[in-house]
């Protein structure tokens, strides 16, 4: 920062009054000395005077400034209420959803159950765990079992019905956080 | 040299009365009651309003930032400290929301408009041709204006338009004293580049 530099920011704490009796004089002085601090000084000046007069000039927002402010928040309110509906709509929903699904897979547990505790299933599967030192193929096994498995629930239509009700759900959940999303976005951003 | 710029213009002191009337409004407000919220606005529409055309140069984009503003204070009404002056407080949410419009648009600027004509409340001057005489002056500090980065747009606003102090507008701006002594400083040095260039023939 040059001598020419302090002096100047000097002149604008002058415009605001900032300075005190000593650092007037100290700036005074060197206007009168300095013609390049004393040519910002009346440009700045001339700026003050200016930016002074027009900040008489106050002016009015429209007459129906209020009621528009009303309108946003009415319609604020409105769109806070739909997401709180479209929260609890949100939760019921799961709610059936996880209930579909536990009803689902508890009937299908159950068939399964009923297979494993048939006697022949179990021997079978004992005797491959016996084996299990000896057999390199129990993985491929194994997996015949998930898919034998797989296969009896594909049969139960009670399967492809929980499917269908899920792909439902889903759509439905997506479009109505969307559409949510959309309303509230406009005035939350 | 007489200092001629002394401040005596009638500072906008609001009366311990009305602070205490705009203390129980807040409070009723952020119980929910919308009627206490809607004085509110009445009480502070024109301060905002006036903020944001200064800063944004035009009516239209300035009543809409204005009502932005309400509706953001409306929603953040429980962050507002009981005791803060609410003027400062919701003319800071008014700035900031200000400085982001510009930001958004900075790549392309509009021109700042012209006042429009029946809007204008001039204290001094009601005559017609004074009117103009007034509008033509007030293009000529927009344009000034307009050369300044948002930031020192917004002091320089806060200091003319608003008469706040120093500390009023570091407090507001959230910064130190000495930060807005610069930025005062710096946009005067760049308005008068520009008077300058412009060379003063509107005078
Ligand atoms: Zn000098």
């Amino acid at each position: 920062m040059t001598n020419h530099d302090l002096y100047l920011e000097k002149i604008s704490l002058w415009l605001d009054n900032r300075l005190d009796a000593a650092e007037s004089a100290a700036l005074e002085a060197h206007l009168r000395l300095c013609s390049t601090c004393r040519q910002t000084h009346a440009a700045m000046q001339m700026v003050d005077a200016q930016l002074r007069q027009a900040a008489q000039t106050v002016l009015d927002p429209s007459p129906g400034f209020t009621r528009q402010v009303e309108a946003r928040l009415d319609s604020y309110r409105q769109s806070h209420r739909r997401l709180w509906a479209g929260m609890v709509i949100l939760l019921v929903g799961s709610l059936v959803l996880v209930g579909v699904t536990v009803a689902a897979a508890s009937v299908s547990l159950l068939t399964l159950g009923q297979a494993l505790t048939d006697p022949a299933m179990l021997v079978y599967g004992l005797r491959r765990v016996g084996e299990f030192a000896h057999q390199f193929w129990l993985v491929a096994d194994l997996l015949r079992l998930v898919v034998r498995v797989a296969l009896a629930a594909v049969q139960q239509p009670l399967f492809w019905g929980m499917v269908l009700v899920s792909f439902l759900l889903t759509g439905l959940w997506v479009k109505i956080l969307r559409s949510l999303y959309r309303r509230t976005a406009v005035h939350i951003t | 040299m007489t200092s001629a710029t002394a401040k005596d213009r009638e500072s906008g002191q609001v009366s311990v009365d009305r602070q205490a009337q705009e203390q129980q409004w807040a409070a009723e407000a952020r119980q929910g009651d919308r009627d206490a919220f809607m004085q509110l606005v009445q009480a502070y529409q024109r301060p905002v309003y006036n903020l944001c055309y200064r800063m944004l140069g035009d009516a239209a984009e300035a009543e809409d930032a204005a009502q932005e503003t309400f509706l953001r204070a409306y929603t953040r009404l429980r962050t507002y400290q009981p005791g803060r002056k609410f003027s400062s407080w919701i003319l800071s949410i008014a700035s900031h929301y200000c400085i982001d419009h510009l930001r958004k648009q900075r790549y392309h600027q509009v021109p700042w408009d012209d006042l429009p004509p029946d809007r204008m409340l001039s204290a001094s001057d009601p005559e017609p041709e004074q009117a103009a005489l007034s509008r033509e002056r007030d293009r000529s500090v927009h344009q000034l204006l307009d050369t300044l980065p948002a930031e020192y747009r917004l002091a320089v606003i806060l200091r003319y338009w608003h008469n706040m102090s120093y500390e009023e507008i570091a407090v507001l701006m959230e910064t130190t004293v000495s930060a807005v002594k610069s930025r005062l400083f710096r946009a005067r040095q760049m308005m008068a580049k520009q008077a300058r260039q412009t060379g003063g023939a509107d005078q």
